[in-house]
């Protein structure tokens, strides 16, 4: 069973007379336990093909299929629902929920699961260990390092153990040592837990943790690397 | 990590704006509860000061055209089992006073001039507790014992010329249609607050009334009650006890039936209270908007991401709800202190604030505020619901933000 598939997707956006081709009849399929690096130049098409994955927006023309849901049948609630059990998001900027602390932030996906409080404490407990944020866990955001903030970021996304992870330019906002122990811990979870990962990036050492990285131009794939 | 904790840190966030916000809510919450107090202060004096007025809590009458007419005409409706039903009334423990009073017009003339006069007998010793709006601007009150003596309203006595110690004749049309005549020696001149009273009332006491009209009982029983509370279950104690066992009729009338001038207050007020209600509500509201509307543009961004986590629609409009609800919440709590405090300021430091005379009033009074704990409650209710319902639409909103675009949002 394929975790991702496109097939003929076309996306536009219109700005008043002007009109953008963000995707240009992408297909592509992404199999379980993949490590997708996806590269290509400012404008190419990596957000919007990452946003359509994760139903957080829609093809114009074509289908995109998560475990064979069809997303854009899906209503609100069924996204919703699709997006806290399957889907973990890392954005480039960590979108993290300011008023909340590190340990909140994570516990919150948990909170939408409606799991028990006693349960959510033990996996953030040990999710703040995984990502070496336990000193921390009581600081808000503001009172963060870039690098923690996307751990904790991280954290987030991969506490409810969703079976594709969704990252925009996760290593954007860091300097590079940090953001290879970031790519490390993702690999690992790859390993061992056969999590998909979907990575948008314009840095090389994101895509040397990738096996298999897409060559995204004019919204269209126009390479595929496989190591 | 529940909703209105999330939505309290959120209202904390942007503090100067969350503040001005709350002052917004805080002083048209005080305002509403200083008006509130204001009009149940004034309407509470005016209640007080209508039954005093010689209205008594409950009337007593043997028909009901008696309370339209029957000033032109007392002998059609006097009692004739008038004892029994004055013991049987004052047997009740809610009543303080079973007064009998006669009304009847009259011609009163000095040695110049004559005028038609409303005269109000009631036995002396009643005039004190039940007449006290009347203040004796010269001479003395009527006593006990002064038989064909007469009080005059102010206004009466500088129509026809009178003055402290001088005789009047008073002249009335008798039960068999005969004329009947009187000299009255003035002993008091009062004022009586109400400009068209003053122009038209004298008092006499019951005995010489009833002599001078040759009666032997009264058209009229007026009950004071020991407290203003009680009229209503008198009423229907006294309603139900001389149902059908008196020989005549009886009517019975609690002092708001008879008080025209007190509903017309009642009922100004209450539109008056409505309307500035209504402005300080839409004021609110329109904060609340800002404010609301200002939060989910700033937070567009951080909407996304709850969305791409997993928030539904309805946790977004919850959450925004929650918001308002806190503002609702804080803003009412501290309006309604404020209100309260501001109230108990004013009336113990202050005593009050001055009121200059009403419309057809002759003297003004120095205002309190007695807000209730209803309209408190009132107040702190509305600022909650408003609160809430203006946040529907900027919540709604929120919900309805694309995922994608307000990911994209700087
Ligand atoms: N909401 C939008 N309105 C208008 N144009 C848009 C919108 N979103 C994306 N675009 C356009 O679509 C094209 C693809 O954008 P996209 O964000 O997917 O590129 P990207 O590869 O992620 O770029 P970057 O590397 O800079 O993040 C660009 O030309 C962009 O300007
Ligand atoms: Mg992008």
């Amino acid at each position: 069973m394929m975790v991702v598939s496109l097939e003929q997707v076309y996306k536009e956006y219109k700005l008043g007379k002007t009109t953008t081709t963000a995707l240009n009849g992408i297909s592509l399929q992404l199999a379980e336990g993949e490590m997708v690096g996806l590269m290509g130049p400012s404008g190419s098409g990596k957000t919007t093909l990452l946003n359509l994955m994760g139903g957080i927006d829609f093809a114009d023309r074509g289908r995109v299929f998560v475990y064979e849901q069809a997303l854009a049948e899906m209503s609100d609630r069924q996204l919703a629902a699709f997006r806290s059990r399957t889907l973990g998001f890392i954005f480039q900027s960590f979108n993290l929920i300011p008023v909340l602390t590190a340990f909140e932030n994570m516990e919150y996906p948990l909170v939408l699961q409606g799991m028990a409080k006693k349960e959510r404490r033990r996996r953030v407990e040990a999710m703040l260990t995984a990502v070496g944020l336990t000193a921390v866990k009581n600081h808000r955001p503001d009172e963060l390092s870039g690098g923690q903030r996307q751990r904790v970021a991280i954290g987030r996304a991969l506490i409810t153990r969703p079976k594709l992870v969704i990252a925009d330019e996760p290593t954007g906002n860091l300097d590079q040592k940090t953001g290879k122990a970031i790519m490390e811990l993702m690999k690992q979870l790859n390993e061992k837990e056969k999590t998909t990962f979907v990575l948008a990036t314009h840095d090389p050492m994101v895509v040397s943790y990738t096996p298999r990285v897409l060559y995204l131009r004019d919204g269209l794939i126009v390479r595929e690397e496989v190591r | 990590m529940s909703t209105l904790s999330l939505a309290l840190r959120n209202i904390f966030r942007n503090r100067r704006r969350t503040l001005f916000t709350l002052t917004a809510i805080m002083i048209g919450i005080m305002a509403l509860v200083l008006f509130d107090g204001f009009v149940r202060y004034t309407l509470w004096g005016l209640q007080e000061s209508t039954i005093r007025n010689g209205l008594g809590h409950l009337q007593l009458a043997t028909a009901e055209n008696y309370f339209t007419t029957g000033n032109f005409d007392p002998f059609r409706y006097l009692f004739t089992d008038q004892e029994e039903i004055v013991s049987k009334l004052q047997a009740l423990p809610e009543v303080k006073s079973v007064v009998p009073q006669v009304t009847f017009a009259a011609t009163l003339a000095s040695a110049e001039k004559s005028g038609i006069v409303m005269v109000q007998a009631l036995p002396a010793e009643f005039s004190r507790s039940l007449l006290s709006f009347r203040q004796i601007v010269a001479g003395r009150d009527l006593q006990a014992e002064d038989r064909y003596r007469v009080v005059l309203a102010r206004g009466v006595a500088e129509k026809i010329g009178a003055k402290i110690g001088d005789t009047l004749t008073m002249m009335v049309i008798t039960r068999n249609g005969g004329l009947n005549a009187a000299d009255l020696e003035v002993v008091g001149i009062a004022s009586l607050g109400l400009r068209e009273l003053d122009n038209i009332q004298v008092y006499l006491d019951l005995s010489t009334a009833m002599d001078f009209l040759d009666i032997t009982s009264v058209p009229l029983l007026i009950t004071v009650l020991e407290k203003t509370e009680y009229t209503g279950q008198v009423k229907e104690t006294i309603t139900q006890a001389f149902n059908g066992k008196t020989g005549q009729p009886l009517v019975v009338k609690a002092w708001d039936e008879l008080a025209d001038y007190y509903q017309q207050v009642q009922g100004f007020y209450d539109t008056l209270l409505q309307i500035i209600r209504f402005i300080i509500m839409l004021v609110v509201i329109f904060t609340i908007i800002n404010t609301m509307t200002m939060s989910v543009l700033e937070r567009t961004r951080e909407i996304g991401a709850l969305r791409a986590i997993g928030t539904q629609q309805n946790g977004i409009v919850q959450l925004f709800l929650a918001e308002g609800l806190w503002i609702g919440l804080l803003g009412g709590i501290s309006g309604v202190l404020l209100g309260l405090v501001v109230s108990s300021l004013i009336n113990n430091l202050f005593g009050g604030i001055y009121i200059p005379p009403p419309p057809g009033m002759a003297e003004g009074y120095q205002a309190f505020f007695a807000p209730s704990a209803a309209t408190v409650g009132r107040n702190f209710l509305l600022a909650l619901v408003v609160a809430v319902l203006a946040s529907l639409y900027p919540a709604y909103k929120g919900a309805k933000l694309k995922i994608a675009d307000s990911l994209r949002y700087l």
